[in-house]
């Protein structure tokens, strides 16, 4: 049953033409009757009226080309399989993957009580601990806070499970990549010292908080100081995770290239915020090399120094490009949130 | 094409078929750009909410899932970004006095209504009406006017809007009706040029 204020409710979708015709005509005969909704209804109509003079429709200043440009070059293609075939052939990540499996079957231990024959395993993994997850692609935050419990848990029943050896013997993996992951992060941290994170804080949580950071200071780099610092930390850290990944697959890694005299320069001048000096020096390096940009990590502050300096379109072109190569190492955390809303949100 | 679903463009597009994104971007830009516009009011600023927002689409393009109705998800991005915009547009007018450079957001909202509409009599009319439905729409509360442009800007229906603002219909209606009132308020005694109210029966044809 419909009573009377059910039908005011409709008022609005009357007015924006939203009701299918048998509720629009039901409604017209309400509004007959309701001096109310006749009187509302009268108001927003004016309102809309208005709404074409007082808000015209305007055109975007910028091109459709660059979008398209940015489409084609982030084109997707069966992204999925390319994801799979790059987590299986990076030490890093199946090293991580390992991780993974590992806690897994602890898991299965300790709900079995046969934990105590894979002691010694598990000390060997989780030792390293407080520095691993930091370079390893992030783990899921349930599999990071399982770990340590399993480890001190008591040994009792010293019968080897003879199916779960096998799984444990590609476990040798996983020092390699740290070695390799270990010299790149010692690296990337003498050029960061100033990011270091509280290391109280889990890790698992500070890497979220970081991919974040660098998520959103992508998005906010420039614009103002606190922007500017968190894009910095964020694109130091998220480059330690995405070095470690190349560095462990023998590539040549960003972060740690080699650098000229007048680059160390400009760079100190933009941690000191003399935004005009550091800027001018990085002109003179693009007079050098057309196609110089500043080192990736700190691109964004110098976007940043581009914008306050009032050359915005410059700003943007640096942030762009610096999207472009973020989105190689940043694919696979991409990709592998499927529901739109809910990350966006 | 042009008459294919935005859906399946886009699906299109996540197989591979830049073209298909193409159309996307031709149907959508303008008016994303216009609510983005109306929701920053910086030209410059919303031109880069403008690329955010398809750069995160296409970033994010391989998580499509047709379950999601392809504006719904446009515009919360683009909802998203335009308050994180706005937000940093707060310290920007901080900013800005040290940073005389800067060419974005200076302009007042005076100039910007003169460049916009520089020009012919019949916008010469509308002038007052612009500024007071600016000046009223400014003093909306944030999730009043969020909705307001969402329906009159983005011409997003009231269910959709709920699932970009993440709200109950219910309140997006209500809210919907709040600013609707401020607006109509502020208009009450201005006179409408006789051009602007056109007899009855165009008057629908007008609205929509």
């Amino acid at each position: 049953m419909t009573t009377e204020s059910d039908i005011c409710q409709r008022l609005l979708e009357f007015a924006y033409d939203e009701l299918d015709p048998a509720q629009a005509e039901r409604f017209a005969a309400h509004l007959a009757a309701c001096a109310r909704c006749s009187t509302e209804l009268e108001g927003i109509r004016r309102v809309r009226r208005a709404i074409p003079l007082a808000l015209p429709q305007v055109e975007p200043p910028g091109s459709e080309a660059r979008l398209m440009e940015a489409a084609e070059r982030h084109r997707p293609r069966r992204r999925r399989l390319v994801m799979l075939a790059r987590v299986a052939s990076h030490p890093a990540y199946s090293a991580a993957a390992c991780l993974v499996v590992l806690s897994g079957v602890l898991a299965f231990q300790i709900m079995r009580g046969r934990l105590g024959i894979f002691r010694r395993d598990v000390q060997e993994v989780s030792l390293p601990a407080p520095e691993a997850p930091f370079y390893a692609a992030p783990p899921p935050p349930a599999e990071a806070s399982r770990l340590p419990a399993g480890a001190v848990a008591p040994a009792a029943a010293p019968s080897a499970s003879e199916e779960s050896r096998p799984r444990f013997a590609a476990e040798p993996k996983r020092p390699v990549a740290n070695d390799d992951a270990l010299a790149t992060m010692k690296k990337a941290k003498r050029m960061a010292v100033h990011s270091a994170s509280p290391p109280a804080e889990p890790l698992a949580r500070r890497q979220m908080v970081a991919a974040k950071t660098a998520d959103k200071a992508e998005g906010a780099a420039g614009e103002e100081g606190e922007a500017e610092e968190s894009a910095v930390k964020g694109r130091v850290v998220s480059g330690v995770v995405g070095g470690a990944a190349s560095g462990a697959a023998g590539a040549p890694l960003r972060v740690a290239a080699q650098e000229s005299a007048p680059e160390r320069e400009a760079e100190r001048a933009l941690q000191a915020g003399r935004c005009d000096q550091a800027v001018t020096l990085y002109d003179q390096l693009q007079q050098r090399d057309r196609r110089y940009q500043p080192p990736a990590r700190i691109r964004a502050a110098y976007a940043h120094c581009l914008r306050l300096l009032g050359r915005t379109r410059q700003a943007r072109e640096t942030l762009d490009s610096l999207k472009a190569e973020k989105a190689v190492p940043t694919a696979e955390p991409e990709t592998a949130t499927p529901p739109v809303r809910a990350r966006e949100k | 094409m042009v008459d294919e679903s935005d859906e399946s463009l886009m699906l299109r597009y996540c197989k591979g078929e830049v073209r298909a994104f193409e159309v996307l971007v031709k149907r959508h830009r303008k008016p994303v750009y216009n609510f983005i516009f109306r929701f920053v009011r910086d030209a410059a600023q919303a031109d880069d909410v403008l690329q955010e927002t398809f750069l995160r689409l296409i970033k994010s393009s391989a998580g499509y899932e047709q379950q999601a109705r392809f504006t719904t998800w446009l515009y919360t991005i683009a909802r998203n970004l335009c308050i994180d915009a706005a937000r940093r547009g707060i310290h920007r007018q901080v900013v800005s006095l040290d940073a005389p450079f800067d060419g974005d957001g200076t302009a007042t909202l005076g100039d910007r209504l003169a460049a916009e509409q520089a020009g012919t009599d019949r916008e010469a009319l509308g002038r007052e009406l612009q500024l007071r439905v600016h000046t009223a729409l400014a003093a909306l509360p944030d999730e009043q006017r969020e909705i307001f442009l969402l329906r009159e800007v983005a011409d997003l229906q009231f269910d959709e809007i709920a699932r970009v603002v993440g709200c109950p219909a219910n309140t997006v209606k209500s809210r919907m009706r709040y600013a609707l009132e401020k607006l109509r308020v502020a208009l009450e005694d201005y006179h409408e040029p006789s051009e602007l109210s056109p007899p009855a029966g165009v008057r629908q044809e007008l609205i929509k």
